[in-house]
């Protein structure tokens, strides 16, 4: 399997962050968890390396606004991703790029069990007093964007295309340029592109459609 | 065998529904564009149907991924350290002056970034002075002052470090934008004053006030930076004026005077000057020139340049850039009450206007019944409530004739089954109209996306906003307008009027319903002048009649006797 990044004009914005060059044949995220798979705790930890900023940086507005510390977050998001990491075998994509997805999906269900566990907690003297009480269990993304439009927008994502759905999240979630998403998909910027705003449009018409 | 006839075409031989099939994929195609590339969404709407609202809620989600991200960027290094400089990680260059750099550094001890600035190697012999304004800095805690973390010398290199702001200067907006709205250069210009009338009451002067040291967080929260040029204003000696940037230099300064808080109202004034008129009171662009010119001409007058600025804001700025100083106004405070154009509250309801979002400055006459015009073609295809939001009860629908307190809260809930362009105006039997909606800076933007509930005023960084009632007059009245079309004559209107005055924005946490509008009288009858003008206006520019016009009246709470 080639990887390729065809633009130099944008260079991708985490290069550190996603560890060794995805571009290299070798260290593409499906050849490092096909070793994984076999036991290779090398690969296994460079994508442990790569995906964990990635992932933290998704996290942080989707905790509750209780969960304000960066070790909280930091540990939070490492135990699901080394628990995604050990159950390996369950993901049976061999499609690029769907493996972030995958552990998007993994961390959501932690992030939302977390959420329902702090808001059926009875409120106790650790609340923090700079949130309002009735926000305590409220997200940051949630407080910014509203939980109506947010509800509104995973609802719309999740009517997508699998392909179309891994684009969209890479791009506006994850916040990722687009020769990385075309490291990840092995694909060229331009034409990751073109087919993430393509996916925007379908996603646009579908958000009107579960409103 | 004959051929079936067919349709319509245009000259070109194609399908006029083609046509419009393949703008409308071309507009939906271009707004996808725009969000997947993390540009806002261009202003021409095009022909997307109703698929803009959605484009419209998925910029605003796609933006609220991007500001937390951004925040999260604040407190996390994203890269490795290019070196450091003591305790402190560097990470990469923010910009560069002549005399230092400003980087962004990452503390591990406290996990927060800051900027970082560091005096040029070549500069070493004047760290004293750098490390000066550190000085200063800390003695200032005002919140459109940059903070202060800390301050350095470092193998020979002093640094300070301060507060990173997220957001962009005066000079880059003005880079994109010649000149900014009324409202917005009035509330820079007012938390201007008040940041540097914290740093006169402890004997500082800024001296080196000027758009690129202006920084607009993307919160809206206005910040005074550098402070390389500040000093004690008490027993200062005067310091080269290459120190400061020439237009916005005074005429005493120029003159080799040590700057003052004068000079900084001077400063302040050449720079609303610009904000307002995109130029310069003085032409000339070099020291020479301008020291000939402030001498002979003086400065031009904003009116001639702004005319639509009000009277007594461009007053205020006129007066600033007085050649005698003793001409201008007597302290910050002074120039920002003069800036606005009607004084707004008593020292009490000032308290009322900090704890709630947006007042309504404007007092409103009484009246009985609300009207509404009818257009029975669409009758139900538009839903607007004035609600007043009340602690025990939730939000209380209003009516004309509802009774109004001091300190209510109002908002309006607006729903429509089309991309609606809002404008909501308040005024009283005294004082001019009052533009309530839409807001600088807030969220929604019109038009607003159809088929779902908006809360007006809107928001700002996801805080919602209320109008308050804060003046104590005998009545208030509301004029809400929705068209199907852009209004530009409503534009321009707004941009000659008063805005509503936000300050902090208080999160609502009420329940978002609505209701369907009562049965309304069939003819429109608004109580003000001032709001009769702005209805009759637009109508005059609506040829097709798809304005629609609601009007409430609401007299005030007598005050107990």
């Amino acid at each position: 399997m080639t990887l390729g990044c065809a633009s130099d004009d944008e260079k991708p914005m985490c290069a550190e962050q996603v560890g060794p060059d995805p571009a290299h044949p070798s260290n593409s995220t499906a050849a490092l968890i096909r070793s994984a798979r076999l036991g290779d705790q090398t690969a296994r930890h460079t994508l442990l390396k790569r995906f964990l900023p990635l992932l933290l940086r998704w996290a942080h507005g989707r905790l509750p606004l209780t969960v304000r510390d960066v070790n909280d977050t930091e540990d939070f998001v490492q135990i699901a991703l080394i628990k995604a990491l050990k159950q390996l075998a369950s993901f049976n994509s061999d499609r690029p790029g769907s493996f972030l997805i995958y552990l998007r999906r993994i961390l959501l269900n932690q992030v939302r069990d977390e959420v329902r566990k702090r808001r059926s907690r009875p409120k106790t003297v650790e609340l923090d007093e700079s949130i309002p009480e009735d926000e305590q269990g409220a997200t940051q993304l949630e407080r910014i964007i509203g939980g109506e439009q947010l509800d509104a927008y995973q609802s719309a994502v999740a009517r997508l295309p699998k392909r179309q759905q891994e684009l969209v999240i890479m791009r506006l979630e994850f916040g990722l340029s687009y020769p990385e998403i075309a490291a990840e998909v092995c694909s060229t910027a331009d034409a990751v592109r073109v087919m993430v705003a393509r996916a925007v449009a379908k996603l646009a018409i579908e958000l009107d459609e579960v409103r | 065998m004959s051929e079936p006839p067919s349709e319509p075409q245009d000259d070109a031989g194609k399908k006029p529904a083609d046509d419009d099939a393949a703008r409308r994929e071309r507009d939906i195609d271009r707004l996808a564009r725009c969000i997947a590339d993390g540009e806002p969404l261009a202003g021409d709407v095009g022909d997307t149907g109703t698929h803009f609202a959605a484009f419209v809620e998925l910029q605003n989600v796609v933006d609220g991924f991007r500001r937390v991200q951004q925040r999260f960027a604040n407190r996390q290094p994203a890269k490795s350290p290019s070196f450091r400089f003591g305790q402190l990680e560097v990470l990469d260059k923010l910009g560069e002056g002549a005399q230092a750099e400003v980087y962004r550094a990452y503390d591990p001890l406290l996990d927060q970034c800051f900027a970082l600035k560091i005096r040029r190697i070549e500069f070493g012999a004047l760290s004293n002075d750098f490390l000066e304004e550190a000085k200063h800095l800390a003695r200032v805690h005002h919140p459109n002052v940059v903070r202060v973390y800390g301050a350095a010398n470092v193998d020979g290199r002093a640094g300070l470090w301060t507060e990173l702001i997220n957001g962009q200067s005066l000079e880059s907006v003005l880079a994109s934008t010649p000149a900014l709205s009324l409202h917005d250069a009035i509330e820079i210009g007012c938390k201007l004053c008040e940041a540097l009338e914290a740093l006169h009451t402890r004997g500082l002067v800024h001296g080196d006030i000027k758009p690129s040291n202006v920084m607009l967080e993307d919160s809206g929260r206005v910040v005074l930076m550098d402070f390389g040029a500040a000093q004690r204003f008490r027993n200062s000696t005067p310091r080269p004026v290459t120190l400061g940037t020439v237009q916005y230099l005074a005429p005493e300064v120029a003159d080799g005077c040590a700057s003052s808080p004068q000079s900084d109202i001077y400063s302040l004034g050449v720079l609303l000057f610009k904000l307002l008129t995109g130029a310069y009171p003085y032409t000339a662009s070099d020291f020479e020139g301008l020291c000939i010119q402030q001498s002979t001409i003086g400065p031009a007058k904003l009116a001639s340049l702004a005319p639509a600025v009000p009277s007594g804001t461009a007053g205020a700025i006129d007066r600033a850039l007085a050649t005698d100083p003793q001409r201008r106004h007597r302290g910050m405070s002074a120039f920002a009450a003069a800036l606005r154009p009607h004084p707004p509250v008593s020292g009490m309801l000032k308290i009322s206007v900090a704890l709630a979002s947006v007042c309504v400055g404007a007092v409103l006459a009484g009246g009985i019944a609300w009207t509404v015009r009818k257009n029975a073609a669409e009758e139900s295809d538009t839903s607007v409530n004035l609600v007043r939001e009340t602690a025990k009860e939730g939000r209380e629908a209003l009516q004309s004739g509802s009774v109004l307190n001091l300190g209510d809260k109002l908002a309006v809930e607006f729903r429509s089954t089309y991309p609606a362009y809002v404008y909501i105006f308040g005024s009283s039997e005294d004082n001019k109209a009052t533009v309530l909606f839409p807001i600088s800076g807030a969220f929604p933007i019109n038009p607003l996306a159809p088929g779902i509930p908006h809360h007006i005023p809107g928001s700002v960084g996801g805080q919602l906003l209320d109008w308050q009632v804060v003046t104590d007059a005998t009545s208030e009245e509301v004029v809400v307008l929705a068209a199907t079309e852009p209004q530009p004559d409503l534009d321009r209107e707004i941009a000659g009027l008063d805005q509503a005055n936000m300050d902090a924005p208080v999160i609502s946490t009420l329940p978002r319903s609505l209701s369907h509008l009562a049965p309304a009288p069939e003819v429109l009858t608004v109580g003000s002048p001032y709001l009769r003008e702005i209805v009759s206006k637009a109508r005059q520019s609506d040829a097709n009649g798809k304005i629609r016009v609601w009007d409430f009246r609401l007299p005030h709470a007598r005050p107990p006797r």
